[in-house]
């Protein structure tokens, strides 16, 4: 009975020593995975042409830090307006992402990031940089620098890519038998005049919104006086009523002859497509619209300086900022693709300021911003956003259709700039 | 006393099969018990635990839908035209209040109560009347959980003091900021009732489970104890489970008998989602695999028990019968026999049983024989105890008138007779001494020879230093008989027997040998094979009418009382016969020994 007892006790044991093989798995897994940052960004897709701005930019930079950093890109399918707008949004309701563009837009705006500590400090980035600082072309550098040494916004390193000027469809300008491209404003309208005269349209406008392309070409218009440089040239001025900012109306009235019938009720990316369809004759915008032209399209088009040697620039608006609260390793990251957008800015305006881009449109740009003689403001960055997006869109349709004068449009005008400066 | 009880229980085969098979199975058990619910366990708490996460998890994606709705909520307050005019310097006109009222009133959500919207310039715009005193409202926890956020929604459970209702709540609080351009924020208070919780309830799937949300003060803004019951902070052991199951084992909980906790601490809000399976739900499972184990066994037992009795009485039947057969022998059943035909052991033990019952049988015959011999001897022995005197005082007697009409050979005569006789009975006694057994033989030969006148001579040798060891008696004189009777048979004179005893290689030898005719060669082998049969068969080797009688006789007692320590054979020689006895001495030592 005692060996039985043994024998029990042994198998009594088992279960002790099983326990022990029965333990639960003890692999551990050592490999650690890096994982890529993903960087919050909010990417344009213009509504009409449906052309996603910054793609190659996004595409670039993800393919260059792939495995660290990667644009988590929302493409939004609004227009530049609306974009700003959503952007002051997500500001309140403290959603923006990582990386905003039009950053240096609206200046109320961009004050208002920048006393709530909304934007990051970039100039310890830029600092610590090797390239950064020497790619900035010391007055973009000196206007995007805060009293207090602080950089805020991140324009392009130069203006090469900012300009705007006049886009003319030269098969539509032959075919209306004017020969070169309008150097003065008389020529200019003497073309206009061919142009309408030849079944052609001759500009492609619309309405709406701040009125882009036809007060670019005003704009431009009252800058050939000093008068006109002078009120370009105001911060946010107190009043309307003033000579220039009349004859900038007239002009503006002027322009609307010679456009499509129902140019006010246009958006701007219809106008545009208008034009690159090849139903206008000259179009007015920036190097930033070239993304959207066909190639063929790109040889039927030359960029030209508004009469008068004259380019629309504003190192502003290029400006990309880096929106504070995110973690810093997202932070490190978006400044990064800001470093790196001036990186390839700077190497491809090199490339393509030592020869030719290939095609007659660029091209031609290249030529007319190579030494750029007269530069004016953008108005966009000089007066309230409200007037531009509000105002207009409410008071110019009846200032072109004749149920408002220009001085009870300046005097409306001028009420609504007050009302604004009541509301800050 | 113990061990006789101890004996008694595990007696039987029958018992021993049984306690043996529940041993072993309780072993057997015991192990995979110990086994299957050490794997069962892990695996268990394992697979509830991930399960209990998953449904945590539901609860905290219903949570967070909730959170994403009260943010949405107050988005659309914050991104509501007057909401933003109101943080302007723009006169906020009473036009401009009624437009905000109605804009407010659209976003009407089932799980809002109130709201009420703190301009950055102290003015009050709600739905209800509300009076706050904006000294004291920055040191209260609705303005305290803002925190330094831009613009973060923040969800908290606080008492109502704002709305009136004095209740615990959900409260949402955000700031509120002016998109265009700089201004102190204002702020947007939401207050949120019982419904905002609809979408967790509705998460719930398992109502045996426990499930908590605490805010980050660890007050239970909602609380579901099994069965759908609702929780009561009144209730013993409502507390009970959350404060000493839940909240004081927390993390420490790795088993399932401290049952299994979810939680999961949402950042955002401060608030912890907790699911809790009590020890009685989370061990349920293992429970239920512990009843199917012990039914298993149980079964298995039942089976193994059956089996083995029905196999046992089979077995154990012919065993029982040998037992009881053995258990009841006694005198009365020697003629009994087992008679088994189980083709095992089991018909060899009958077998050895009746054979041995045989021999018992027969050593009790001898036995009650020899008992009855003994009895008839010591009543021999009681006779001869009174008739020698008789007789020696009638052959003295008879001497002496011998004597005195001097007839010598009647002297010698009754002389011999005389010590033949004496020496014959020795008072009962079975050894003599050798002497005494020469003398005998003497007397014998001495009175032959007075009636057979000159038929024969004897000599007697005898080595001196034998001739007082005890010797059986009368082993000596049918061998001389044997010898005036068969070998002298033929001759009327001439006839020598020579007796001699001598010591020879460890033996007590005696050899009678005459000069008659030679043992026949067919006596001869007869005679010789009488030391190599059994004693039953001795009787019937010699055909005792032709002196087979003494023979038999001497060979018989000598194997009784020396067993194999004697030989007895005879030799045939070319004139005469010689017959030989020795005897080991060890034997006569023992015998000597016992005497002494």
């Amino acid at each position: 009975m005692r060996k039985w007892l043994k024998q029990a006790g042994i198998a009594l044991l088992c279960p002790v020593f099983l326990s022990g093989c029965g333990t639960e798995e003890a692999e551990v897994l050592t490999q650690q995975e890096v994982e890529e940052i993903r960087i919050p960004v909010t990417f344009r897709v213009e509504p009409t042409t449906n052309v996603a701005e910054n793609q190659d930019f996004a595409e670039n930079f993800n393919a260059e830090y792939k495995g660290t950093y990667q644009l988590d890109v929302e493409w939004l399918t609004e227009n530049a307006a609306g974009y700003r707008n959503k952007l002051k949004q997500w500001n309140v309701l403290d959603e923006m992402p990582a990386i905003i563009t039009d950053a240096g837009f609206d200046n109320d705006f961009y004050e208002l990031l920048v006393e709530n500590d909304r934007l990051v400090d970039l100039r310890p980035y830029m600092e610590k940089s090797d390239f950064w600082m020497d790619a900035m072309n010391p007055d973009i550098l000196a206007d995007s620098t805060e009293e207090d040494g602080s950089i805020y916004l991140s324009p392009l390193g130069s203006s090469v890519w900012s300009y705007a000027g006049l886009l003319y469809n030269t098969d539509l300008l032959e075919e209306a038998g004017y020969e070169g491209i309008p150097q003065t404003w008389d020529e200019f309208f003497v073309c206009l005049e061919m142009l309408k005269d030849a079944g052609i349209t001759p500009l492609a406008l619309h309405g709406s919104g701040s009125y882009w392309v036809p007060m670019l070409i005003s704009t431009a218009y009252i800058y050939r006086t000093e008068e006109g440089k002078a009120f370009l040239g105001e911060e946010f001025p107190e009043t309307f009523q003033n000579d220039s900012m009349r004859e900038l109306l007239e002009i503006f009235q002027k322009l609307y002859q010679y456009t499509f019938e129902d140019a006010v009720d246009l958006e701007y990316e219809q106008a545009s497509s208008r034009f690159l369809n090849g139903e206008a004759a000259i179009f007015a915008n920036g190097y930033w619209m070239f993304s959207g032209i066909s190639s063929a399209m790109r040889e039927k088009l030359v960029f030209e300086p508004f009469p008068g040697n004259l380019l629309m620039n504003s190192s502003r608006m290029t400006a990309w900022a880096v929106t504070a609260g995110y973690d810093e390793e997202i932070t490190e990251g978006a400044v990064e693709a800001l470093a790196y957008r001036i990186q390839s800015e700077q190497e491809s305006r090199e490339a393509a300021l030592a020869e030719p881009i290939g095609n007659r449109l660029e091209d031609s740009y290249i030529e007319a911003v190579r030494e750029p003689e007269n530069i004016m403001p953008n108005y966009q960055m000089k007066w309230e956003q409200e007037i531009q997006n509000e105002f207009f869109t409410g008071y110019l349709p009846k200032l072109l259709d004749g149920t408002l004068e220009i001085d009870g449009f300046l005097e409306l005008l001028d009420a609504r700039n007050e009302e604004i400066r009541m509301k800050k | 006393m113990k061990k006789r009880k101890h004996r008694k229980i595990f007696y039987g085969i029958q018992r021993k099969i049984i306690l043996f098979i529940t041993l072993l199975l309780s072993i057997l058990f015991l192990v995979t018990y110990l086994g299957i619910n050490q794997v069962v366990k892990t695996n268990t708490y394992e697979s509830l635990s991930e399960q209990y996460a998953y449904l945590n998890e539901k609860m905290v994606t219903a949570f967070e839908k909730i959170e994403e709705s009260v943010d949405s909520l107050t988005a659309d307050y914050i991104l509501n035209d007057y909401v933003q005019k109101s943080l302007t310097n723009q006169t906020f006109t009473a036009s401009d209040l009624e437009m905000m009222k109605r804009g407010l009133a659209f976003y009407s959500k089932s799980f809002l109560d109130y709201y009420l919207v703190i301009d950055n310039k102290g003015n009050l715009y709600s739905q209800r009347n509300v009076s706050l005193d904006m000294d004291t409202f920055p040191k209260s926890v609705l303005y305290k959980s803002l925190g330094q956020e831009y613009s973060r929604t923040k969800i908290l459970w606080t008492r109502d003091v704002i709305f009136g209702t004095n209740e615990m709540s959900f409260f949402a609080v955000r700031y509120i900021h002016e998109m265009n351009s700089v201004h102190e924020p204002g702020i947007l208070i939401l207050k949120l009732n019982d419904s905002l919780l609809d979408g967790v309830r509705e998460s719930i799937e398992n109502d045996r489970l426990v499930y908590f949300i605490l805010d980050r003060n660890q007050e239970v803004c909602f609380g579901r104890l099994p069965d759908g019951k609702a929780w009561d902070p009144d209730e013993e052991s409502a507390r009970n489970i959350l404060w000493n199951e839940i909240l004081a084992e927390g993390e420490k909980q790795k088993s399932l008998d401290q049952g299994i906790l979810s939680s999961r601490y949402d950042e955002n809000t401060g608030f912890t989602i907790i699911t809790y399976a009590p020890k009685e739900v989370a061990n349920e499972v293992v429970w239920k695999i512990q009843f199917v184990l012990a039914s298993i066994f149980l079964v298995t037992y039942s089976l193994a028990v059956a089996g083995v009795v029905i196999f046992a009485r089979r077995f154990t039947r012919p065993i029982k019968y040998i037992s009881d057969t053995m258990g009841s022998f006694d005198e009365s059943r020697l003629d009994y026999r087992i008679h088994l035909d189980t083709n095992t052991e089991l018909d060899n033990i009958g077998l050895a049983y009746n054979n041995m019952v045989d021999e018992v049988k027969d050593l009790m015959e001898d036995v009650k024989k020899k008992e009855r011999e003994l009895r008839e001897s010591e009543i021999h022995s009681l006779m001869y105890q009174i008739r020698p005197h008789f007789l020696y005082n009638t052959l003295d007697t008879i001497y002496m008138l011998a004597r005195i009409q001097k007839e010598e050979t009647i002297m010698r005569m009754i002389q011999s007779l005389s010590r033949f006789l004496r020496i014959n009975l020795s008072n009962g006694k079975e050894e003599i001494e050798v002497k005494k057994e020469l003398e005998h033989v003497s007397s014998y030969l001495e009175i032959q020879k007075i009636r057979n006148a000159e038929l024969f001579t004897y000599e007697i040798e005898k080595e001196e230093a034998i001739e007082d060891w005890p010797v059986m008696k009368m082993i000596l004189q049918p061998l001389a008989e044997n010898c005036i009777k068969y070998g002298f048979q033929d001759i009327f004179e001439g006839g020598r027997i020579r007796i001699r005893a001598f010591r020879e290689e460890g033996c007590l030898c005696f050899s009678v040998e005459n000069n008659g005719e030679p043992i026949s060669e067919e006596a001869l082998e007869k005679l010789n094979c009488l030391e190599h049969i059994s004693m039953e068969e001795i009787d019937g080797a010699i055909q005792k009418r032709q002196g087979g009688f003494g023979v038999c006789n001497v060979v018989k007692r000598l194997r009784m009382r020396y067993g194999d320590g004697t030989r007895f054979y005879y030799v045939r020689k070319e004139s005469g016969t010689e017959c030989v006895i020795k005897i080991a001495e060890d034997r006569i030592q023992s015998g000597r020994e016992e005497k002494a």
